[in-house]
């Protein structure tokens, strides 16, 4: 496995409803899959699953449909065989962050809920500043952790932001970052 | 959970602010201290190789006293929150302080008066505290999860820990006991076991998790961090291999990949620096990248000395300025920089402003003293080199002195910290 936690998009999905592409043996060939991958994307309406099965996680795909509005999610099935789900979310494109790993990330009713815990430190905090000052979070958005975010916390008043944990358990924590000073 | 709530858990996670500030209060005062006794025993550096004396005691200051406080205060604060293991035994903290920092200042005393028994004293106080110091980390980074190439470079600088404190005392004893065939190699054993498997390995691997913190950057890739460690353990075995079967190939090859691991560490350094989001990073990160560059100084001028070219300069002098290079210039350097970064940052973490918020660090202490601090630093780190290769005792005492208006500086500016904290504790 990857490492990434499964997100919510795609708990109960049913794996015949999705549109399956494996670029493993267009990969071989030497031919690069991408403009055949696109024309199925074209093809996906609603909350239609895209899977492609890939020799290795195809962090550029992944931040290109991203900036499409696409949320990802990988899966290591071996080392040789990947899974990359892909959902069109219903809101606006998703934040694009190059220099990082790549992470799930998706709007949910307006908000953007990004999902760090498979980051290690210092990258989490990274996102989260990154997040804020492209302005594409909007003024509140929500971040899954595992660690408490201590030393986000002054770089955080510093840009007049703040933090609250909305939520904590054995899986991390759910925090809160919000524009404005602490009420 | 309440947004007051919100910092309860992390500062759960964080050590009392006694405990740290301790050990950074020691630091401060032994730069200043070492800075002192290079003023007075200026004339002595360039002619040392070994035994007692104030220049075996100055050594000691700078590496037990300055660096090795700053990482047991920056460890034990730190790591606890990047492996989500809290140290709960704060009872040991204290007591590796009780015990590690009067241990250290008899040894120091007995190395400047060459008094033996003092030595041994000082010598075993100082290693029952670093053995403490051993066991609360190997405590906490055990079976942690992720980070490999950070804690890869703990658990390498831990094992070295141990080697050092072992041969150190095993030296003192040699010292009345006259046991070993070949003291020097011994001592120079000690010295690449304490300046580059301990401080060196411990000081790259939280870099790479501190230097991207502090510039706001992703870290480098883990690879990077892998591939460094993986060099620069090979590369410390087989320098130890050499120098103790006088077998200089074997020495040669270890240097080599030496610079190889450097450049590793320096190569993803620089691309964290370069990705920053934090433009302006201050005096902080003069003297970090001053720090960095002398790192890769010393590694050259250490592959210089062993394929021979010292003798040129003088094999005294070489070695001096290797000691220089390596210590002032790379550690005490790079080390200074992290503190003057750190104790403000950590200050504002156990502050408390309005609404229960952390108070921001620049609002904390005068940053004059650490331009202050920065300048005496790299002035006094440029003429004490210049003194040693020209042999000249006073621009020698004129970079002390500089280090020493400096390290008042940093002293300066720690005491306003303190007093801050203690006038805004929650």
């Amino acid at each position: 496995m990857t490492g990434e936690i499964t997100p919510q998009w795609l708990a109960g999905f049913d794996i015949d409803d999705c549109v399956r592409f494996d670029v493993r043996p267009i990969l071989e060939m030497g031919v690069d899959p991408l403009e055949q991958i696109l024309a199925r994307e074209e093809l996906l309406s609603g909350q239609d699953i895209l899977i492609i099965e890939a020799p290795f996680d195809p962090v550029p795909l992944r931040r290109l449909l991203g900036g499409r509005g696409y949320a990802s999610h990988a899966v290591s099935l071996s080392p040789k065989h990947w899974q990359v789900f892909f959902q069109k979310q219903s809101t606006a494109a998703l934040p694009e962050l190059p220099d990082l790993p790549a992470f799930p990330m998706q709007w949910r009713n307006g908000i953007l809920e990004m999902d760090l815990r498979s980051l290690e430190p210092p990258n989490p905090m990274i996102a989260v500043l990154k997040v804020i000052e492209s302005g594409e979070g909007g003024e509140r958005f929500m971040v899954r952790l595992m660690r408490d975010p201590i030393y986000l916390h002054p770089e955080l008043v510093e840009r007049n932001w703040y933090a609250e944990i909305s939520e904590e358990s054995d899986q991390g924590l759910r925090v809160q970052i919000i524009k404005g000073n602490k009420p | 959970m309440s947004g007051a709530n919100f910092l309860s858990g992390a500062k759960g996670r964080l050590l009392p602010p006694s405990i740290p500030f301790r050990f950074f209060m020691a630091a401060v005062i032994f730069y200043l201290l070492f800075w002192a006794a290079l003023f007075s025993n200026a004339g002595e550096i360039t002619s040392y190789i070994i035994g007692g004396g104030p220049v075996l005691s100055m050594i000691h200051i700078a590496t037990l006293g300055v660096l090795t406080m700053t990482v047991i205060g920056a460890s034990l604060q730190l790591l606890s929150v990047a492996t989500r293991k809290a140290f709960t035994d704060f009872w040991l903290c204290r007591l590796l302080s009780w015990i590690y920092i009067p241990g250290f200042m008899l040894l120091a005393f007995a190395m400047f008066e060459s008094w033996y028994f003092g030595m041994l004293g000082g010598g075993i106080a100082t290693a029952i505290g670093l053995v403490i110091f051993f066991y609360l980390i190997v405590n906490n980074i055990r079976g942690v999860q992720g980070m490999t190439a950070i804690m890869q470079h703990c658990w390498a600088a831990m094992v070295s820990l141990l080697g050092l404190v072992a041969l150190g005392i095993m030296l003192i004893m040699d010292m009345e006991q006259g046991f070993m065939s070949d003291h020097l190699t011994i001592a120079l054993s000690h010295l690449i076991l304490a300046v580059f498997g301990f401080m060196s390995l411990i000081a790259m691997g939280f870099s790479y998790i501190l230097v991207p913190m502090f510039a706001l950057a992703p870290a480098p890739p883990e690879n990077l961090g892998r591939l460094s460690i993986i060099c620069n353990m090979l590369a410390i075995i087989l320098i130890l291999v050499g120098i103790n079967s006088y077998l200089d190939w074997v020495s040669l090859v270890g240097v080599a990949l030496a610079l190889a691991g450097v450049g590793f560490y320096l190569y993803s350094m620089i691309r964290v620096y370069n990705a920053r989001m934090r433009k302006r990073l201050g005096m902080p990160f003069l003297l970090i990248r001053v720090g960095w560059i002398m790192l890769a100084l010393t590694i050259i001028w250490g592959a210089l000395g062993m394929a021979g070219y010292w003798p040129r300069l003088g094999l005294e002098t070489g070695h001096t300025l290797f000691a220089v290079l390596a210590i002032i210039g790379w550690l005490l350097t790079f080390l200074t920089g992290i503190l003057q970064r750190i104790m403000p940052f950590l200050s504002s973490m156990h502050t408390s402003g309005s609404g229960g918020i952390p108070m921001l660090a620049s609002s904390m202490a005068d940053v004059r003293l650490l331009i202050i601090n920065a300048i005496g630093h790299l002035g006094g780190l440029v003429a004490v080199s210049v003194g040693v290769i020209l042999d000249m005792t006073m621009i020698i005492e004129i970079g002390a002195g500089a280090g020493f208006i400096g390290a008042s500086a940093l002293l300066c500016y720690l005491l306003n910290i303190i007093r801050h904290m203690i006038r805004n504790a929650p």
